[in-house]
C-alpha cells in the first residue's frame, strides 16, 4: 500500500466547505493550484455526499490529479457543509486520478466498503492517532 | 428389503434428473449412504437389469443414466402385473378384507389366486395387522376366516389410502384399466357424476383431487354393494354444526354434494343418510378447483395461515415475496388444505419423492414452517404429502418471480459511494444481483458491458435516457431510500 494513499488530518482549523477544499488543495503541494472546489461542486449538485450522520464523502475523478489519494479530515469544530448538511464532524475525500490502475481502485474500494461498518466510522471519528489503521 | 428398493429407486430418480455425469460423492451425500454402498447399489442395479448396463460409468467423471433404457424399463414394469410381489399381494388381500369389513372371509378363498403356503399367509396376517394399527382397525382371525373390525370412517380411510398408492394419474385411464379390481360400470357412473359436478359448478377438479373424490365415491359404492349401508357416526355428529356454517362461497359445493348423493341413492337403490352428503361436501371443499373466477376473499384463518407461510418462507429462503398473485395462488391452495386437515382427508402426492429430491432445501424449510403452523393454529400434523404440495408453490415462486434483478450501482468515481452502497444494499436486498459498481462516465456503455441489466441504483442525478429502470438514492441509504428501492423491486417483478 502506498504510504500516502490515506492521509489523516486531525483538528484541522477549517470553518467551511470552501476552506476544507482549500486545505486539501494546499496539501497536494502541486505547483499549479487545483480547483478542487470547482470539480467537486458539479458532483455535489447531483447528489448528496452525506453518508452517515456528521460524515460526508465527497469524491471526484479528474485528469488533473497526479495521484489518487484519500483525505480523512476532522475539523477542530463541526462545520456546515452546505444548506442541507450541517454539523459535519468527519470529511472523507476521495480523489481519484483519471485512468487509475485497477489495483489502486481495488484498494480504494476496499476502504469505502469498510465505511458501511459503523464501528469503523466510530473509529475514524474518535481516534487520536494520525496513522490510521485501514 | 424395502429400504434397499427405496434407495435404488431414489438413486435412479436422482440420476434421471441430472443431465450429465454425477460423482459417487454427490450420490452418497444426496442419498445419505456411504460411497461404498453407492458402488454396490449401482452394481446390483446393473446386474439385475436385463438389457445390459442401465447406469453407465466413466473414470473421473462419475455416473450417468442410459436414459432410453431407463424409460423403456419403467414402462415394462408397469405392464407386468400378472405376478404379484409379496407387498402387492398383501395390499390386495387387505383391500378385499377392508371392502368386506366387518364380514369375515374364508382364508382359502381369499388366497385362492396366489398359491402360497400357510407360513406365508401367517406372515401376511402379521403385516396386515401391523398396517391396520395406524387406522385403529383390528384384524380378527377365527378358525379359517379373517375379518377387519373398526369404525366405518377408519375403514374407508384405509381403503382410500390403499387406492391412492396405486398411482393413478388420470381418472379417465380408469375406464380401461384392467389391472385394478374395479367394477367397470361403477367406474363409468362415478366419472359421469364427477363430470356433472364440474359442469354444474363450472369448475375443473384437478389432479390429484379428482382421484381423491373418485376414490371416495367408489369406496362408498363398493361398501354398499358388499356389506350394505354403514353409518359414519362421527360425521353424523358434525352434520348440524356444519350446515350452520356453510360459507356463501361453498353453497354451490354443498348443493352439488346433495345432488350427487341423491343420484347415488337412486343408482344403488338405498337411502343414503345425510352424513354422506356432509362427507362428500367435505371432500369437495378439500379440493382445489380451477374456475374462471378464483376466490379472492378468505376467512381470517386462511389469510393468517397463508401469510404465516409466506412470511416464514421468505425469511428462511431469504427472498421477498410481495405479490398479490402469489398470495391468492397460495391461499387458494391453503383453503382446501385446511379443510383436508380438519376433516382428516388425505391426498396422496405421487410426486413426493421427486419433490423431496429436487427441492430438498425448500422442502425441509416447509416442514419446519408447517410444524409451527400446526402449533399456532392448533391443527393436526401437516403430513409429508401436503408439505410436498406446498414445496412446489415456493419452488415456483423462486423459479419464476424471484430471479435476481441484475443491478449496477453508480457514483461519480465508481469507487466512492457506490462501493459503500453496494455493501449496504447487499445486506438488505438479496434479490438484487449487483453485477458491478461503475463511474458515471461509463453510463453510456452499460448496456454493452452488462447485458440484461434491469436496474441502476445511482447517487448522482442524470438526464440521459437509459433502457432500464433507475433509482436515485442518497449515499446514506436512508429508510426512505430502502422503501423506494423495495417499491422499485416490486415494480420490476410485476412487469416480468
Amino acid at each position: 500500500m502506498n504510504d500516502n494513499r490515506f492521509v489523516m488530518k486531525l483538528d484541522v482549523p477549517i470553518r467551511s466547505r470552501a476552506e476544507c477544499f482549500q486545505f486539501v488543495s494546499d496539501e497536494l503541494m502541486d505547483e499549479e493550484k487545483i480547483d478542487l472546489s470547482g470539480l467537486m461542486a458539479e458532483r455535489e449538485e447531483n447528489g448528496s455526499v452525506e453518508i452517515a450522520e456528521e460524515i460526508v464523502l465527497p469524491h471526484l475523478e479528474s485528469g488533473v490529479l497526479d495521484k489518487s489519494q484519500i483525505f480523512i479530515i476532522r475539523p477542530e469544530e463541526k462545520i456546515t457543509w452546505d444548506e442541507k448538511i450541517h454539523r459535519v464532524k468527519l470529511i472523507i475525500m476521495i480523489l481519484l486520478r483519471k485512468e487509475e490502475t485497477d489495483e489502486v481502485k481495488r484498494e480504494i474500494s476496499q476502504f469505502t466498503r469498510k465505511l458501511a461498518d459503523d464501528a469503523f466510522l466510530d473509529y475514524l471519528m474518535e481516534t487520536n492517532q494520525p496513522n490510521i489503521e485501514i | 428389503m424395502r429400504s434397499k428398493q427405496i434407495h435404488e429407486q431414489k438413486l435412479l430418480l436422482f440420476l434421471s434428473e441430472k443431465p450429465g455425469f454425477t460423482t459417487s460423492e454427490e450420490l452418497a451425500s444426496q442419498l445419505a449412504i456411504s460411497r461404498k454402498t453407492v458402488y454396490r447399489k449401482i452394481k446390483d442395479i446393473n446386474e439385475s437389469f436385463p438389457g445390459g448396463e442401465l447406469i453407465l460409468s466413466e473414470k473421473g467423471r462419475g455416473y450417468r443414466l442410459d436414459y432410453e433404457k431407463y424409460i423403456c424399463a419403467n414402462k415394462e414394469v408397469t405392464r407386468k402385473t400378472s405376478q404379484f410381489t409379496p407387498a402387492e399381494r398383501r395390499g390386495r388381500v387387505m383391500e378385499e378384507l377392508l371392502l368386506y369389513s366387518p364380514k369375515a372371509r374364508n382364508i382359502n378363498e381369499l388366497y385362492a389366486d396366489y398359491f402360497v403356503s400357510e407360513t406365508v399367509i401367517f406372515n401376511d396376517e402379521q403385516f396386515i395387522a401391523e398396517e391396520l394399527k395406524a387406522y385403529n382397525l383390528k384384524l380378527v382371525r377365527r378358525n379359517r376366516t379373517v375379518s377387519i373390525l373398526g369404525e366405518e370412517e377408519a375403514i374407508r380411510k384405509a381403503i382410500t389410502e390403499r387406492i391412492q398408492r396405486m398411482n393413478i394419474v388420470n381418472v379417465n385411464e380408469l375406464k380401461n384399466n384392467t389391472d385394478l379390481n374395479f367394477n367397470h360400470y361403477d367406474v363409468l357412473y362415478i366419472l359421469d357424476q364427477i363430470k356433472t359436478i364440474e359442469k354444474k359448478l363450472a369448475i375443473t377438479i384437478h389432479y390429484p383431487y379428482d382421484i381423491n373424490i373418485f376414490s371416495h365415491l367408489y369406496i362408498l359404492i363398493s361398501r354398499i354393494r358388499k356389506v350394505g349401508l354403514k353409518h359414519i357416526s362421527s360425521r353424523d355428529l358434525e352434520t348440524k354444526s356444519i350446515e350452520n356454517q356453510i360459507h356463501q362461497n361453498d353453497q354451490g359445493l354443498y348443493s352439488a354434494a346433495e345432488t350427487t348423493i341423491q343420484n347415488l341413492s337412486t343408482y344403488l337403490n338405498v337411502d343414503l343418510p345425510h352424513s354422506e352428503v356432509i362427507y362428500l361436501y367435505q371432500y369437495l371443499m378439500s379440493s382445489r378447483m380451477g374456475s374462471a373466477t378464483t376466490i379472492a376473499t378468505f376467512s381470517t384463518t386462511v389469510t393468517e395461515l397463508t401469510q404465516l407461510y409466506l412470511n416464514e418462507m421468505s425469511k428462511r429462503l431469504n427472498i421477498t415475496i410481495q405479490s398479490d398473485s402469489i398470495f391468492l395462488d397460495l391461499a387458494n391452495h391453503i383453503k382446501p388444505m385446511l379443510n383436508r386437515l380438519r376433516h382428516g382427508i388425505r391426498v396422496k402426492n405421487s410426486l413426493l419423492d421427486q419433490i423431496q429430491l429436487t427441492y430438498q432445501a425448500i422442502y425441509n424449510e416447509v416442514v419446519e414452517v408447517s410444524k409451527e403452523v400446526s402449533q399456532v393454529f392448533s391443527l393436526p400434523t401437516i403430513n409429508e404429502d401436503e408439505n410436498g404440495f406446498l414445496t412446489l408453490y415456493f419452488a415456483r415462486i423462486i423459479e419464476t418471480n424471484q430471479l435476481p434483478i441484475r443491478t449496477v450501482i453508480m457514483c461519480t468515481t465508481g469507487v466512492g459511494t457506490s462501493e459503500l452502497l453496494k455493501v449496504k444494499i447487499e445486506k438488505k436486498f438479496p434479490e438484487l444481483e449487483i453485477v458491478d459498481v461503475i463511474a458515471y462516465r461509463n453510463l453510456r456503455e452499460i448496456s454493452q458491458h452488462y447485458p440484461g441489466i434491469e436496474l441502476i441504483v445511482t447517487t448522482i442525478q442524470f438526464e440521459e435516457a437509459v433502457p432500464m429502470k433507475t433509482l436515485l438514492v442518497s449515499a446514506m441509504f436512508t429508510e426512505d431510500d430502502k422503501n423506494r428501492l423495495q417499491k422499485k423491486i416490486k415494480e420490476i417483478y410485476n412487469e416480468r
